[in-house]
């Protein structure tokens, strides 16, 4: 049965279904859980509630960027080599279930986890921390950094596509640690050297983590920079995906 | 599909999370009992253009919140409990921070009025540093600058700062330099400041640290993971401090014009200036007094002793006028060649007040090519960092609310500084009003004018000894009582050597007359060289710092008495005419001294 010809209701089933799939493979694989979970929630309440007790509300919004930045990158980057090798996806093309709704339910994964990331790091900010927001600024950091994660969806998709299920936990981490401390994640950007400085803005999580900035009130500015500087690297990472999916296809021959 | 355990799972941790997030605190709303109206704890100064120590928000609003800044919000909305205050067409800027002083007597209060809200004192006896590290740590209501401090310096025996009575622990060995840092961080001390000055520069000699000890001094300082700055007035002496590895220098010297390689190992070595660039002006004749009295509100916040100081001059300002372009390129050449500059007055020193100098020093910077951006961020954020006072020279939310209300673009117009409309140290508001206790001067007695100086009162010889000098005068009176012939010798120990003659009024030395009416002092002063200055003491304190004026010698000096307005000519105490060098001997005779 063609996909694109497969009715729209029975189309959102199978978006649930892999959504639902998704769910249960959290429940299952919790290697994958745990520490994505656990380090940067833990991180936060070391570095921003007991260390830095007066700087809890800037380093909310950017661990909580680190936070999701994690989940995104290992979800789609890791998850996706690993059932790409165990021959997940060969087997869901010869069924008439939609290819998207891998993405989708990926999507959902990852979502979810940040979403449980950023209200733990913000229960422990305000009840601990002594962080007070607006009910729109709580929702706002989560909603920004949900919607923000496109760029990083994409980057681990393709990743994901293009490394080995052995290889892809490695390169991640390369990837996602000298991320995270370049764009001023775990340390305020202007603490660093001038020259390190200006590297910054070139890393999709220092536009990111700026909107988080913004949108709990701890620094003013005007977001659409940044939101543009995060389409145009969802753009980049986008030829990355395609190039990984060719690949795939190519393999699959 | 049959809804499964795991369903229900995910469907209650969806939940959990929007209740989660539903239960998180909000900003908590004061009860009216808290909320005085005179001590409001949230208040908002919207309208404003913001200078938040790095950069500029043109339209904003900055919400206080118990002594700090809270937020630097962008859009319109207010806190429903906040005083707000509408601050249309003027400017907030972070309160400022006076990276050279000398805090004596009032003079955290006389900053305050000028939104001085940090000052760095680079030489002061320690003493009281525990309770000024507890103010300074609290965010209480308070009429005073936050004050750090090196606490005493590190000079030779005999050596600069050493001659203003206090006594300095000096050190004359590298081996004491260990013991010496110690002592001083014990004591309280926040960086040591370290005294290279054979005082060639003000063409005397003084003893002075060598390189050994001044190395010896950084190290000790280092290892203890503090700061060392020097005072250098030579650009010798700066060589023998960026050497030794000291993190700024506190002055700008003046004595050669700069070498660009120097400027270009201290960029490369990240020492930091202050170079205290209106005390420079003062000392070359191009003192801040009528750019700064210029504003009619900044006078008037002037005190007494403000005012003094402000109109002090340097003993031969003048005849150093024509060096100052060369200090403005020194200066412009540091800023070119990325040399991390500190905005510093050096207050209290002639021709300077606390507060109000500073401003003056952000302007003189601004002539020296850094834009006023860059000026302001000199005595906000950059002293901020290179000295780690967190939370200080910024407006961003968790900052102290010190904060400057000027009215008008001082980022368009440096000369807009001068218009401090209101002044917030920890969240409240400084009251910039100045107390006057007029002392009635009913039991002063009063003389008429014209009066004849040779024929009324006392001229008694007089020195620098009563600063702890070494210098001697020696007075003969002409028998026709028409002059006064001085001589002696200028004695290094003091570090402006003086020597000459005071007329005192009275049969006391220095008891106070009132002379209202007299609005001129004219004299003769006949010499075949040297330097002259004179000094007139006034006012309820004699110890209270002269004012200071330069005479020309060989023609007849005419001082208009009514323009200094530090000068109480109700309660007049004496004149003091005085040979400040450069030769050691001198003789110098007046005559025709009288007062109109």
């Amino acid at each position: 049965m063609n996909v694109a010809r497969m009715p729209i209701g029975r189309r959102l089933v199978s978006y649930g279904q892999f959504i639902y799939c998704q769910w249960l493979n959290l429940l299952r694989v919790p290697a994958y859980t745990i520490p994505t979970l656990v380090f940067p929630v833990m991180f936060y309440a070391f570095f921003g509630i007991l260390m830095n007790p007066g700087a809890s509300a800037y380093l909310l919004a950017t661990f909580a960027t680190f936070g999701v930045l994690g989940a995104t990158l290992f979800a789609f980057g890791v998850g996706i080599a690993t059932e790409r090798a165990q021959g997940w996806y060969t087997l869901i093309r010869a069924t008439p279930a939609p290819l998207l709704g891998i993405v989708i339910g990926k999507w959902f994964g990852a979502a979810l986890f940040s979403a449980a990331i950023i209200v733990t790091m913000c229960s422990i900010a305000g009840f601990f921390g002594g962080v007070r927001l607006e009910q729109s600024q709580w929702w706002g950091l989560l909603a920004v950094l949900i919607s923000g994660t496109l760029p990083f969806c994409l980057l681990g998709l393709g990743l994901g596509l293009l490394l080995s299920p052995n290889a892809a936990p490695a390169v991640i981490n390369i990837v996602y640690l000298p991320l995270a401390f370049l764009s001023g994640l775990w340390v305020p950007v202007s603490q660093f050297p001038a020259w390190l400085q200006t590297l910054a803005p070139w890393l999709p999580p220092y536009h990111l983590a700026e909107l988080a900035l913004q949108v709990t009130g701890v620094r003013p500015g005007e977001p659409w920079s940044h939101w543009l500087a995060l389409l145009l690297f969802s753009a980049v990472f986008a030829v990355l995906v395609i190039i990984g999916w060719r690949r795939m296809l190519a393999m699959s021959k | 599909m049959k809804p499964s355990s795991s369903l229900v799972g995910l469907l209650l941790l969806i939940g959990l999370l929007v209740v989660t997030l539903l239960m998180l605190p909000g900003p908590v709303p004061r009860s009216a009992n808290e909320l005085s109206a005179s001590d409001s704890a949230v208040i908002a100064l919207s309208n404003a253009r913001i200078f938040d120590g790095e950069s500029v928000h043109e339209q904003a609003t900055l919400v206080i919140r118990d002594g700090r800044i809270d937020a630097l919000r962008l859009d319109d909305a207010l806190p429903e409990e906040a005083d707000v205050i509408d601050i249309a067409g003027g400017t907030l800027l972070p309160g400022l921070i006076d990276a050279h002083v000398h805090a004596f007597n009032s003079a955290r209060k006389d900053a305050l009025r000028f939104g001085v809200t940090t000052v760095l004192d680079m030489f002061r006896p320690p003493f009281d540093l525990d309770q000024t590290r507890a103010q300074r740590g609290a965010l209480e209501r308070t009429d005073q600058a936050d004050l750090y401090s090196a606490g005493f310096l590190a000079t030779a025996d005999g050596g600069h700062g050493t001659q203003y009575g206090i006594e300095v622990p000096t050190l004359s060995d590298p081996d004491q330099a260990d013991a010496w840092v110690e002592a001083r961080l014990s004591e309280g001390s926040d960086y040591i400041k370290i005294v290279i000055e054979s005082g060639a520069a003000w063409g005397g000699h003084l003893p002075t640290l060598d390189a050994a000890t001044v190395q010896a001094l950084v190290r000790a300082t280092h290892a203890r993971g503090e700061m060392a700055v020097a005072h250098v007035s030579t650009q010798a002496a700066a060589r023998i401090a960026v050497e030794a590895g000291v993190d700024g220098l506190v002055h700008l010297f003046a004595d050669e014009p700069l070498d660009p390689a120097l400027a270009a190992t201290l960029v490369e070595k990240d020492v930091f200036v202050i170079p205290t660039t209106t005390v420079l002006a003062g000392s070359h004749g191009q003192s801040g007094r009528g750019w700064l009295e210029s504003d009619e509100r900044l006078a008037s916040r002037l005190s007494t002793e403000q005012r003094q100081t402000l109109e002090q001059s340097f003993p031969g300002s003048q005849l150093r006028a024509s060096r100052w372009p060369m200090v403005l390129t020194s200066l412009r050449a540091l800023h070119e060649a990325g040399v991390v500059l500190l905005a510093g007055s050096d207050a209290p020193n002639p021709a300077t007040a606390h507060g109000a100098s500073l401003l003056h020093e952000i302007k003189l910077l601004t002539e020296a090519g850094l834009s006023t951006i860059e000026a302001l961020q000199a005595a906000t954020s950059v002293p901020a960092a290179r000295f780690g006072l967190d939370h200080r020279g910024c407006l961003q939310p968790g900052c102290r609310a010190d904060i400057i209300w000027v009215d008008g673009n001082p980022l368009a117009d440096i000369g807009a500084l001068r218009q401090v409309e209101g002044v917030w140290k920890n969240g409240r508001r400084v009251d910039a009003a100045i107390e006057t206790s007029v002392v009635p001067a009913a039991e002063t007695p009063a003389l008429d004018v014209p009066l004849d100086l040779h024929r009324a009162g006392r001229w008694l010889p007089s020195t620098d000894e009563f600063m702890g000098g070494q210098s001697r005068a020696e007075l003969q009176l002409d028998s026709s009582g028409r002059r006064v012939t001085v001589s002696g010798e200028l004695n290094p120990g003091f570090a402006f050597p003086y020597a000459g003659t005071m007329w005192n009024p009275g049969d006391e030395i220095m008891s106070a007359v009132n002379l209202s009416r007299a609005e001129t002092l004219s004299l003769q002063l006949e010499a075949t060289s040297g330097r002259f200055q004179l000094m007139i003491f006034s006012g309820d304190d004699p110890a209270a710092p002269p004012i200071r004026i330069d005479l020309v010698a060989n023609e007849t000096n005419r001082i208009d008495l009514t323009e200094y307005s530090g000068l109480d000519r109700s309660r007049l105490r004496a004149f003091g005419v005085y040979a400040t060098g450069p030769a050691e001997s001198f003789e110098f005779t007046i005559r025709d001294a009288g007062l109109q």
